[in-house]
């Protein structure tokens, strides 16, 4: 069996050190000025004899313990500095180089066909041939397989209209608290558009995708009038009925405009904290009132609300909107916690006549709340154990943040889908 | 004649029916007490705030401000 042999340097060569290396290795060293032409290494050096060249300092021996010499190395005490196996060296000659380069480029053309067969046969993805709205595809829509199933969303807003062709065919519950009007009609639109947002699916007459939790169950709340206006009390009543009905996420696209400075709603804080200790999550508009690039308004109300989730708008360039309002309020309250598209975004729509079409375009803080609301639906059905507030904290942990836009205007970014 | 609709946020060591009593003697109505939120809604011929009340946290007038944002 060939021996392992190791080149091991030593502190110096004292007398006192070789001793020692002798005792603690069992050897007999011998020193490199006795080698001759009779006396040549390669009879001497073996596992008990070692033999020390005086002018480098190093010693050289077969099979010795590499633990215990690395021990020594470590040990400051021992002149042992430092050690290691003897290696292999071969010349370089032309032919052998030669020959080297042609079993390389063997090997690498053989890795290239296997590259060319992958590629030319590799399978297809597994994307969506749907065409996707901006908003969709800026959420990442086309990367999740969820849809929102089985999940209560409840949007608080103008009404439904259920005769839409994109909603007539699901079983969709709804309550109004204006009195005199109809959940189920929603002649001013809004509502409509956001639950298109929230919960639609496709276009019926061009197949293109609007919508977001396909599966999810709409629910509707109507607490704004059919000119788009609501009270404490429309909403305060919604909200209560929501959690009594134990729906997971109610969606408010409206708000009340607050001042500079001025403190969130302690009713507000206090019916979003009792809706997340019910496993609710309450997803309210931060509000159009700005016109930037003047300093925007602050996040009104009840989405300045710390219990509520604040909503900015961007548009298709990654840009603030105009209208959107900033948490400019922070030592009071009233940041945004997130932004979503809500420039130009397409959805369902009551029909004016026959003539017209089912879907328009909207802009508002509106628009991106319900981008919001479907997302958290995905995630709710991708991890049902998951409670109310673990759920928002998911959504602004995998937000994305967006280059040269402040926390001010879009909290933690971007909403995204959970990959 | 106007009455004014509030909002009180009920504190946690109180229980409605002191609050109800209390709200009674004290001229105004109950119109709604909504327990899983601890709120309740009356009404009062005169206007109120916080300071009024030893049994709220908060008080707050109805609001008719609150829009679609589109």
């Amino acid at each position: 069996m060939a021996a392992n042999r190791y080149i091991v340097l030593l502190k110096d060569q004292q007398s006192k050190s070789i001793r020692k290396v002798e005792n603690e290795f069992s050897l007999h060293i011998t020193s490199s000025e006795l080698l001759s032409d009779k006396n040549k290494s390669f009879g001497i050096i073996d596992n008990r004899n070692a033999v020390l060249y005086k002018y480098l300092g190093v010693m050289v021996v077969d099979n010795a313990d590499e633990e215990h010499l690395a021990s020594s190395v470590s040990d400051t005490e021992s002149p042992v500095l430092y050690f290691e196996r003897e290696r292999d060296f071969f010349p370089a000659d032309e032919l052998s180089l030669l020959t080297e380069i042609k079993s390389s480029a063997e090997l690498l053309r053989e890795k290239i066909g296997e590259l060319e067969e992958y590629i030319l046969h590799k399978p297809l993805p597994q994307l969506s041939t749907v065409e996707l709205e901006w908003g969709l595809r800026a959420i990442g829509i086309d990367r999740t397989i969820y849809t929102g199933k089985g999940v209560d969303v409840c949007l608080l807003d103008t009404g439904l209209d259920v005769t839409h062709p994109d909603f007539a065919d699901k079983a969709i519950e709804g309550k109004s608290f204006i009195e005199g009007e109809a959940w189920d009609k929603d002649p001013y639109g809004h509502g409509t558009h956001c639950a298109g947002t929230a919960c639609g699916n496709v276009r019926s007459d061009t197949g293109r995708r609007y919508g977001i939790a396909r599966e999810a169950n709409l629910k509707m709340a109507k607490v704004l009038s059919n000119s788009g206006r609501g009270t404490t009390g429309s909403i305060i009543d919604a909200i209560d009925w929501a959690i009594s009905q134990q729906f997971r996420i109610i969606s408010l696209s409206l708000a009340s405009p607050v001042k500079l400075n001025e403190k969130p709603s302690q009713l507000f804080e206090t019916v979003g904290t009792r809706a997340l200790n019910s496993n609710t999550l309450l997803i309210a508009a931060a509000g159009n009132d700005s016109n930037r690039p003047s300093l925007p308004k602050p996040v009104s109300a009840p989405a300045n609300c710390a219990s509520f989730m604040a909503v900015a708008a961007i548009d298709s360039q990654m840009r603030v909107a105009r209208f959107s309002n900033g948490g400019i309020n922070a030592a009071t309250g009233g940041n945004v916690d997130l932004c979503a598209p809500g420039v130009d975004i397409l959805s369902a729509h009551p029909r004016k006549d026959s003539s017209s079409s089912y879907y328009t375009n909207k802009s508002g803080t509106s628009m991106a709340t319900p981008h919001v609301s479907g997302v958290a639906a995905l995630y709710m059905e991708q991890f049902p154990q998951l409670n109310a507030r673990e759920i928002w904290a998911l959504l602004e942990s995998r937000a994305k943040t967006i280059e040269n836009l402040k926390y001010r205007d879009i909290g933690k970014g971007l909403i995204q889908v959970y990959e | 004649m106007k009455r004014y609709i509030y909002y009180g946020v009920i504190r946690d060591d109180i229980p409605f029916s002191r609050v109800e009593t209390e709200l009674t003697i004290a001229g105004m109505r109950v119109i709604n007490f909504y327990p899983r939120l601890g709120i309740v809604k009356f009404d009062s011929k005169y206007q109120v705030t916080t300071g009024n009340f030893d049994f709220f946290d908060s008080v707050e007038e109805e609001k008719s401000d609150f829009f679609a944002q589109d």
